[in-house]
């Protein structure tokens, strides 16, 4: 696509700690940083495990949220002021109306995904910022519209930010939908039982070709596509032939000019629920039919981090092509049919330097990116 | 670096708008009022009684929350008010402010005075900010991007929002879906090849006023002072 943005830099803060590397080793070792639930009561599925971040720095005097912003910010590359930030994020500040019922406490601002879109903006420094909450595929979504602003020539540069924490607002509810693994989620596994939670924080830097050779900064990848869709069949449940999704996929190939041969590997959704993984793979079928590429879902060993999952998986996918490998996949012991092919418990080569990254939410929403080698 | 967001005028065409509260429901282009005492079900009714604008089955309105309610009938006006009965690739952004926070507030304290052991699911499912927009695609049967979007708590960031995802041809048109205070104002957008004045810095949280503003400014304007109201009668 021509005028596509330029990915300068990713950063996350994951339950494998704080930094891309850290995430992508912790991947590449197959390590499960799940641990039992502690924050609040479990009752009833005692010892269920969550992928929290380890901090031992956080006093609860903010929001968890605010916290891990701070926190990521720090490392995040200098901007213009008036560079534009975009917020992806399905809860935002939500433990703090937690504490508010809970503890009757009053709040000193309404605890939204807007509240916490204005602490992104004091904390970044930036004078001009939007809130992008597509359900799960807020991520990807925000990634999008950044995007689609910079190839316009709207804006240069692009801070887009993912953020959610493991909350027992969230937690209870996705229990009660019946959609939590207790002994922790395996994507694309035969015997999957449902996803794990986890929380992040993840930034990705997006800048034109242009800004990005003028001020000398490192071109990690190329977002060369992107497109966005919903199923429109049901709340809660994907369309289970993935249409909508196939369509999505579809067109972003048709846009950035290249046939489905020439995709080096996927980095999916991978909730490790049901339906979810069906589908994925149904879609990844009919798109690829029997030349399957390479498939990896991060929700393996950082959970499922819901607004942030978009923004971790295109930080991994811009490691991913460094690399020119797909890490093995956390938690799988045998893939689910249809997807043997695609998954392994070993790292992957990837065929081409391009990766389409998958994000699927609540209400059907779809959202897909291409993330490619800079030429 | 050229500037967003703060502008007036923008590439787009207003080709249908509806505002829907409890008490009435207005649609700008077509100059009907609707109202009823029975709430936004008793609304539906009376539309579907009044058979004065081809109206598809809301079954219960598929037992969504009162947000979600008001996004379907909005979203199903201001297509009809457009002469349309469904948008193919057309894309839903919502928009005004109070997200989700009655609906989370809800769900949170119904689990927390039952003893923290199971939340309801029905309850859980509207607490996103994207759920009552995604009830009106599936009511609709909408198939483009479909999302909440918040900046300063004006209209004119939205409507730029919508500016540059149609003028990307990443959808055809562009539902907008805003609420606020019980009310919820639906505008059917296209891109234009012309540019038009659309507001003065309107605040996101005034629903009716912003419907009448933009009324004034693109409906017919006899049909805007002529709405003709269909009632449950005396």
């Amino acid at each position: 696509m021509e005028n596509s943005p330029i990915i300068v830099s990713a950063d996350l803060i994951t339950a494998y700690g704080h930094g891309l590397n850290q995430c992508w080793n912790g991947f590449m070792a197959r390590q499960r940083p799940f641990t039992p639930i502690t924050r609040f009561p479990t009752t009833g599925i005692e010892g269920v495990v969550a992928a929290t971040v380890p901090d031992s720095s956080y006093d609860g005097s903010l929001s968890l949220a605010e916290h891990l912003l701070e926190k990521i910010a720090v490392t995040t590359i200098k901007l213009p002021a008036d560079t534009e930030l975009f917020l992806a994020t399905t809860v935002g500040e939500i433990d703090l109306m937690e504490q508010e019922i809970l503890l009757h406490r009053t709040e000193k601002r309404a605890p939204t995904c807007s509240s916490l879109l204005a602490r992104a903006k004091a904390i970044f420094g930036k004078k001009h910022a939007s809130l992008i909450s597509a359900a799960c595929s807020s991520g990807n979504m925000a990634l999008a519209r950044a995007a689609a602003k910079i190839q316009a020539g709207t804006i240069e540069y692009a801070i887009v930010v993912g953020c959610d924490i493991v909350s027992e607002f969230v937690f209870s509810g996705f229990a009660s939908l019946g959609a939590i693994d207790l002994k922790g989620t395996r994507p694309y596994d035969r015997d999957r039982a449902g996803l794990t939670l986890g929380e992040a924080a993840g930034v990705i830097v997006l800048a034109s070709e242009d800004a990005a050779r003028r001020d000398g900064l490192p071109r990690l990848a190329r977002l060369a596509g992107w497109n966005m869709t919903c199923d429109a069949v049901h709340i809660t449940a994907p369309r289970s032939d993935g249409l909508q999704l196939v369509n999505a996929i579809r067109h972003v190939l048709e846009t950035a000019g290249i046939a489905p041969s020439e995709i080096g590997g996927i980095i999916g959704h991978g909730t490790g629920t049901i339906f979810n993984d069906s589908m994925e793979i149904n879609t990844l079928n009919a798109v690829f039919n029997k030349n399957a590429k390479p498939l990896f879902s991060t929700k393996g060993g950082v959970g499922h981090t819901l607004g942030a999952a978009g923004i971790i998986q295109t930080a991994i996918a811009v490691k991913a092509i460094q690399e020119m490998l797909l890490p093995p996949q956390t938690g799988l012991r045998e893939p689910m049919p249809g997807a043997e092919h695609m998954v392994s418990d070993q790292a992957q080569k990837l065929i081409t330097p391009k990766i389409l990254s998958l994000n699927t939410g609540f209400g059907g929403i779809n959202a897909v990116l291409l993330i490619e080698e800079c030429s | 670096m050229k500037k967003t967001s703060r502008k007036n005028s923008f590439k787009l065409s207003l080709n249908g708008m509806a505002l829907v509260n409890s008490n009435h429901a207005l649609m700008m282009n077509r100059g009907l009022s609707f109202e009823s005492k029975d709430g936004v079900a008793g609304i539906y009714q009376e539309i579907v009684s009044s058979k004065s604008i081809p109206i598809m089955r809301l079954d219960n309105f598929r037992r969504a929350g009162e947000k979600a309610r008001l996004a379907m009938l909005g979203s199903l006006l201001a297509l009809a008010d457009a002469g349309l009965s469904t948008g193919g690739s057309t894309a839903i952004i919502g928009w005004g402010g109070e997200e989700s926070m009655t609906e989370n507030r809800a769900y949170f304290t119904d689990y927390a005075v039952n003893g923290r052991f199971l939340g309801r699911s029905q309850l859980f499912i509207g607490t996103l900010p994207s759920t009552p927009l995604c009830e009106a695609a599936i009511c609709l049967n909408l198939h483009g991007p479909v999302y909440y979007f918040h900046s300063d708590g004006s209209l004119n960031p939205v409507l730029a929002e919508a500016e540059s995802l149609l003028s990307s041809q990443t959808a055809g048109q562009a539902l907008l879906l805003g609420l606020s205070r019980g009310e919820l104002l639906a505008l059917l957008l296209e891109h234009s090849g012309d540019v038009n004045d659309f507001s003065q810095s309107m605040q996101t949280d005034d629903m009716s006023g912003i419907y009448h503003h933009l009324g004034e400014k693109f409906s017919a304007t006899e049909n805007l002072n002529k709405q003709s109201t269909i009632s449950a009668g005396p």
